[in-house]
């Protein structure tokens, strides 16, 4: 016991209790299984939207490529 | 293994939490686990007593953690900020078992107690057996053994227990009196008088 803790009963409350060893487990496979649903929401909300957005915009861009390269033609 | 936990004694909590946030690599808050987890775990078992509660509680503070790591902004060091969230969640967690009503008290207005009366106190709590006052902890409400743990345990400064209860400087002096007022209180009634300080008491 270091002197500190000696002096200070508070510190001594429940010393020594540790956790059991298959409590870390169970905590990061928890943690593993939420990152795994966060990130497949963030598919299938802000990535899809932003993906979906980018497409249109690319196809807007296609259309008016080929109606200026059609009026050049012409 | 033992040149990979030395290597990451070296790294601060900040500097964990910042790859955590660029790399999204769940492994890393293993190391804040190893830091932390038993640190939480006592603080859980000296607000709730079971052993059982107080492992549940620990993992759901540690997974919430966790969750809001990119909340974490760095104004109070990493430790503090975990237990702020495991005083909290042990509060309701309290509540909600013992349907404890919320302690309101009169925050000021009352003459303060004179810091010399406070330093008296403060060391006969301080001198307790640890027996008794583990006792004790448990009869006064959750309020009370938060804000006790949180001064004379964790040794907080006013400003992050100010943090951690949201509320203002002079409220949680007031509070931390009267959890003292309340413990030595029951320590009277129960044991009848300070062991070593008798006579002054």
């Amino acid at each position: 016991m270091n002197e500190e803790n000696k002096f200070n009963a508070f510190k001594r409350i429940f010393e020594g209790e540790n956790l059991p060893e298959e409590h870390k487990e169970q905590v990061m496979q928890q943690i593993d299984t939420l990152k795994f649903i966060m990130d497949v929401a963030d598919i299938f909300t802000i990535k899809q939207v932003k993906a979906n957005s980018q497409l249109c915009e690319a196809l807007l861009n296609n259309e008016q490529e080929d109606h200026n390269s059609s009026e050049d033609v012409d | 293994m033992t040149v990979i936990r030395k290597k990451t004694k070296k790294v601060s909590d900040k500097e964990i939490i910042r790859t955590i946030l660029e790399t999204g690599n769940t492994n890393l808050f293993g190391i804040l686990y190893d830091r932390y987890a038993n640190k939480v775990y006592r603080k859980c078992l000296s607000m709730v007593k079971n052993r059982d509660d107080a492992q549940d509680l620990s993992h759901d503070i540690l997974v919430k953690t966790f969750l809001n790591i990119s909340k974490f902004e760095g104004n109070s060091s990493f430790s503090t900020w975990v237990y702020a969230i495991t005083y909290n969640q042990c509060i309701d967690f309290l509540r909600q078992k013992q349907k404890v009503r919320k302690v309101n008290y009169e925050e000021s207005s009352e003459v303060m107690e004179k810091e010399e009366d406070n330093g008296v106190q403060e060391k006969k709590i301080l001198e307790m057996e640890v027996e008794r006052l583990q006792e004790l902890l448990f009869e006064v409400s959750p309020e009370d053994r938060a804000i006790l743990l949180m001064k004379y345990k964790e040794e907080m400064s006013v400003e992050d227990i100010q943090g951690v209860l949201s509320l203002s400087s002079s409220a949680v002096k007031m509070r931390l009196k009267r959890a003292r007022d309340r413990l030595r209180k029951q320590y009277l009634k129960k044991y009848g008088a300070f062991k070593q300080h008798d006579e002054q008491f």
